[in-house]
């Protein structure tokens, strides 16, 4: 299968404690992909791995064909992925609109690029805040100009790290609905999320981490068939 | 109530727009463990932090033992007796294990104007800091530089230094966070053993540990505090299992 | 007084202002961005201002001079930056500031070389000269008007920069989330490179104007930087606008001052304009709201843990330090058999730095405190000496307040004396700096010490520049100090005295707590402790230390300069406490020793010795991590 992302038995620690022991996963072209697992179980690890905030000891990684374990995450970004981070990290001494045009760029010339109208027209809401300060919005906003924020490099894979964390269920409802109309789109995603419902319902397959392995790869039909996972990886 | 040792009462804390703690009021007895749970970013951390008294509360007033101490900060509340573990472990690396007890042993009992003699050489103190360390299993370790112990062992190094200060009441963040199963373990056994003399405030996400430790388990979504009760009750209440789940019937992922 | 006169002042205030703007932007973008500090910022200040000279001369033209100095120092900051900054960006602040002390000896010592030790004179263009008629009566010079005009145009296209541009939402971004900006495909690497060139092409701007003004000569840099590094912690790191406000009162406060003020408070009145700024607002009056990402790192990855060795270790060291004692104790007599008495100078020198460098190493080393104006206490103690001599040979009482004080020789009444006022001096330095942590420590102790310098040099009864004599050396009982190899066994005996006392002093409860706070702070401060009065005690403690040191470098020297309190001073004394190994008591004296030793043989061997020494102190902090005490013990316990 030509897979965009593909992790082969990834491993990574943070100083002393080992946190990745084994972590396999791909994700194709135009897929949504989703990564389960409870808290601390490695996800955001994962995330931090891919997108060369965090040095791996061991394993591959392979976007668009090329080796970029230990790439720098600048040349990473570059290379077209686009992070939503834990947190969202807006910069909170850019308006809105600095926080959206100050990395654009299109560096696959794209025929149909990510435009600050654009993502302005995805989030509607974000129009009305455009000259407030990252500092001075709510949660919501927040995830809505991380998101804005990641298209605006016009990525080829698209990574939320907690896509709808601690958001109103509106705001949840708005930040799917987008997520939703991207993939349509043919964008690939890597999405972590509490939202079980959402994520079957528009993800095409799935990984399970525990303990920093992949304990558990496949389709949302298949998930769904298998009504025990729930209960063994992800419940309380 | 009764031997509610540390109590909240309609406790607010706002971040700019966002509220973090929204109007929670609840009450921790004495020698009993106290979990507050509830999904990532649901503010249990920040209401541990005002406990603590490193934040401090928008609104409402927080007691210990019938006094208010809403103002007290976190140095004030630990010579109180209420001490708080950190979520990321910050114990004194270059220190040995056992430095790392004898000085919260010697902060304890006393002021640290005292230029002579080493404190590790004071029997009183090296004995007190003995007795943490066996009861925090690190009985074996302690000569080791704190620097070079693994993840679990710094927890238990962390744990060690508050149980040295003979706190009134514990407030732990996440003591197993990022342990393997194995340590997690450990980490769930000397928790056990220290219900019947000390209080604990737990944030935790491993359940199996909370439902293991607690006497009391309170439900955090979105800074509210959605519910409060025995551990079997948060189990049982559905409309706790779908706030804490998110909405509808969905798993935690 | 006429208003013309007063608006004149205001003028050149401004101008100097301005000019401290230049300069301190580049540094405070670089600060507050890289968390990098460049003390060889004020080389590029000096570099701009020899070029432009050089370059006026050889082509006749102030423009062609002008860009080319912009672009000679934009290279060298360049060449720095890939050099040495890259190397050091995840370092801790003290090798950023070791090895950029380096880079000053080098870029220094390479102009003496080129343009030798005079002064170089730099014409104003022609078409600039003159002066222009302001208001009946008030003639102002048209270069200094261009020089305002420059800086205030360079302010608002920096700031345009910064708030309209994209470059500029990247350097902002940047300097809040530096990993975030990464990820969206931005190469941070370059941007610091361009920024870096871009501050070090504006210092040179102001030192191209700063020609003709005043003169054009090596260690134009370092006086400047001082001022700018005022300027930065008055006005918060980071801060283009704080960097802006700030140098325009201070240059404000330097012109007028000097006009109103007498003069010994004139000097001094921007660092205590400084000092209260420090007090009120302890991260400067604009320190950027968001909070900072990265707290400063201390210096605690050199720490050599002595006691925590190994039992075999330990007595290894124990054999070690007896050795090198008895060694010391036997120089008096191999210097008198060789018949060399230069022998014993140089170690009694030796000694005497070994005891400053082990009362910085108390700070430093377990408290984690990098003080960058140790010179300042040690200066205290030789200069209360010197004046208590001064008072008691002239017959002229010394009157402090209420109290009148004869002066005297005596050792027994003079050196508790001098002690105490070192003592003194570390609690009010200690009592504000103490208030900041991390560079802005670091920075205010620097900026604390150079204006007890100022205060020494202004023309005063105590000889000002050129220092105070000392008539005789201190008198004791039974004891004659007069007797050099005696005063040596003094030394050496209070240097034993010291480090036994330190030795104890960090194992006591207060040194745990202390070192405990500079591992972890918030930690001890969790624990109810309340660290600001340690951390200040141990501050004093170690100013006492240094106080001893002053008052024997006054008795071995018998002269005492503003040079024994300059940051030159201090910063060689940080240098040897690198060498011999932070956190080790003992390797002060290893510091000490093998600093001396090598500027001596350098020396002796080329004039230039600097230009050696900055790249071999470059190395050494790039390379030996654990100073040499560290590498003696071999490596540090395990388990």
């Amino acid at each position: 299968m030509d897979s965009l992302l593909r992790l082969e038995a990834v491993q990574a620690s943070y100083g002393q404690s080992r946190i990745l022991f084994d972590i396999s996963l791909t994700i194709g072209t135009g897929e949504m992909v989703g990564l389960l697992g409870r808290n601390g179980m490695g996800k955001t690890t994962t995330v931090r791995a891919i997108t060369g905030q965090l040095a791996t000891t061991g394993g591959d990684i392979v976007f668009k064909g090329r080796s970029v374990r230990n790439l720098p995450s600048h040349l990473l970004g570059r290379m077209g992925m686009g992070l939503v981070p834990e947190g969202r990290r807006i910069f909170p001494n850019l308006t809105v609109r600095e926080n959206l045009v100050a990395a654009a760029a299109n560096r696959s010339g794209r025929s149909e690029p990510w435009t600050l109208d654009r993502v302005l027209a995805l989030f509607p809401r974000l129009s009305e805040r455009l000259g407030n300060w990252g500092s001075q919005l709510s949660g919501g906003e927040q995830q809505m100009l991380a998101v804005g924020r990641a298209l605006m490099i016009n990525p080829d894979l698209l990574i939320l790290d907690e896509a709808t964390e601690g958001l109103a269920p509106i705001v949840r409802d708005v930040i799917w609905n987008a997520l939703r109309q991207l993939k349509s789109e043919g964008l690939a995603i890597l999405v972590i999320d509490r939202n079980l419902r959402q994520m079957m319902d528009v993800g095409d397959r799935h990984h399970i981490i525990e303990k920093g392995r992949t304990v558990w790869s496949g389709s949302s039909a298949a998930f769904s068939s298998e009504p025990t996972l729930k209960g063994r990886f992800l419940s309380v | 109530m009764t031997d509610a040792i540390l109590e909240a009462h309609g406790l607010t804390k706002r971040f700019g727009g966002l509220i973090a703690t929204d109007d929670v009021t609840l009450s921790i007895q004495e020698r009993a463990c106290h979990a507050l749970i509830g999904p990532n970013g649901a503010g249990k951390t920040t209401l541990l932090s005002q406990l603590s008294g490193e934040l401090r509360p928008s609104a409402g007033r927080i007691l210990f033992e019938g006094r208010d101490v809403t103002m007290a900060g976190l140095g004030g509340r630990a010579r109180l007796g209420i001490l708080r573990s950190f979520q990321i472990t910050s114990v004194c690396d270059d220190f040995s294990v056992f430095d790392n007890v004898v000085v919260a042993c010697q902060i304890k009992n006393g002021h640290g104007f005292r230029f002579w003699e080493a404190p590790r050489h004071v029997p009183a103190l090296a004995d007190a800091a003995r007795n943490v360390l066996e009861r925090t299993g690190l009985g074996d370790l302690t000569h080791v530089e704190a620097g070079v112990l693994s993840h679990g062992q710094r927890r238990q190094l962390e744990l060690a230094i508050a149980l040295a200060m003979q706190p009134r009441v514990l407030l732990l963040d996440e003591p197993m966070a990022g342990m393997g199963p194995a340590e997690a373990e450990r980490m769930t056994e000397l928790l056990a053993g220290l219900r019947a003399d000390y209080t604990v405030v737990l944030v935790e996400h491993d359940m199996d540990a909370v439902f293991r430790l607690a006497d009391t388990v309170s439900v955090l979504v979105g800074g509210r505090l959605v519910a409060s009760g025995r551990p079997e009750e948060i189990k049982a209440n559905d409309a706790v299992r779908d706030a804490y789940l998110g909405h509808e019937e969905e798993g935690v992922a | 007084m006429a208003l013309p006169l007063f608006i004149e002042q205001i003028l050149n205030g401004l101008q100097s202002g301005v000019m401290l703007f230049l300069i301190a932007s580049g540094l405070t973008l670089v600060l507050g961005i890289m968390n990098f500090v460049n003390l060889a910022h004020g080389s590029f200040y000096m570099i701009g201002a020899f070029a432009a000279v050089s370059f006026q001369l050889w082509t006749g033209s102030f423009f062609v001079a002008a860009m080319a100095a912009c672009i000679s120092a934009a290279l060298a900051g360049l060449v720095v930056e890939f050099v040495c900054a890259r190397r050091l960006y995840a370092r801790s602040h003290l090798d950023q500031v070791l090895v950029t002390f380096g880079l000053i000896y080098v870029f220094n010592e390479s102009m003496r070389m080129i343009f030798g030790p005079q002064p170089l004179a730099s014409p104003i263009p022609p078409f600039l000269n003159g002066s222009l008629t302001l208001l009946p009566g008030l003639q102002y010079p048209l270069f200094r008007l261009t020089v305002i005009g420059v800086g205030l145009v360079v302010a608002a296209v920096m700031s345009y920069i910064v708030m309209r541009t994209r470059l500029g939402m990247l350097i902002r971004a940047g300097a809040s989330d530096r990993g975030m900006i990464a990820v969206l495909g931005v190469n941070i690497r370059l941007l610091y490179s361009l920024l870096f060139a871009l501050g070090a092409a504006l210092a040179a701007l102001a030192g191209l104007m700063a020609g003709p003004l005043y003169s054009v000569n090596v260690g134009m840099g370092e006086n400047i930087l001082i001022m700018t590094l005022v300027v930065i912690v008055v006005g918060g790191i980071g801060s283009l606008k704080g960097a802006f406000y700030a140098a325009i009162i201070i240059g404000l406060i330097d012109t007028l001052g000097r006009l109103f003020l007498p003069s010994a408070i004139a000097t001094i009145a921007i660092y205590i304009f400084m000092a209260a700024v420090l007090f009120v607002r302890p991260r400067g009056l604009f320190a950027s709201s968001a909070p900072p990402q990265v707290e400063a790192r201390a210096s605690d990855d050199r720490v050599t843990i002595l006691w925590s060795l190994s039992k075999s270790r330990r007595s290894m060291t124990a054999w070690f330090v007896g050795l090198c004692m008895v060694a010391l104790a036997l120089v008096p007599t191999l210097s008198a058999w060789l018949d060399d008495p230069f022998l014993l100078r140089l170690f009694l020198r030796v000694v005497i730095f070994a005891l400053m460098v082990l009362s910085l190493d108390l700070v430093a080393g377990f408290g984690g405190l990098v003080s960058f104006g140790h010179a300042a206490f040690v200066g205290t103690g030789a200069y209360a000496v010197a004046i208590l001599g001064w008072h008691v040979d002239h017959g002229e009482p010394l009157l402090l307040g209420p109290i009148v004080l004869a002066g005297t020789h005596d050792a027994l009444l003079a050196w508790p004396l001098a002690i105490a006022s070192a003592a003194a001096m570390a609690l009010l330095i200690g009592a504000v700096a103490l208030r900041t942590s991390g560079l802005y420590f670091i920075m205010s102790t620097l900026a604390f010490a150079q204006m007890l310098f100022y205060l020494a040099s202004t023309p005063n009864i105590y000889g000002g520049e050129d220092g105070l004599q000392i008539s005789q050396r201190s008198t004791l009982p039974f004891v004659d100090l007069g007797d050099r190899p005696t005063l040596y066994y003094l030394a050496l005996s209070l240097l034993a005295l010291c480090l036994f006392l330190c030795w104890r002093l960090i194992n006591s409860r207060f040194g745990m707590i202390v070192q405990a706070c500079r591992q972890n702070e918030r930690r001890v401060r969790a624990l109810g402790v309340r660290t600001y009065l340690y951390k200040l005690l141990l501050f004093v403690i170690s100013g006492m230390i240094a106080g001893i040191a002053g008052v024997l470098l006054a008795n071995s020297e018998l002269l005492v300069s503003p040079a024994d309190l300059s940051w030159a001073r201090s910063g060689s004394i940080l240098i040897m406490a690198i060498f011999g190994g932070l956190g080790t008591l003992f390797g002060s004296v290893i510091g000490a020793v093998t600093y001396l030793m090598l500027e001596f043989t350098l020396s002796e061997w080329t004039h230039h010795w600097q230009i050696v020494f900055g790249p071999l102190l470059i190395l050494f902090v790039l390379l030996a991590r654990r100073g040499l005490f560290g590498l003696v013990l071999g490596r540090g316990s395990g388990s």
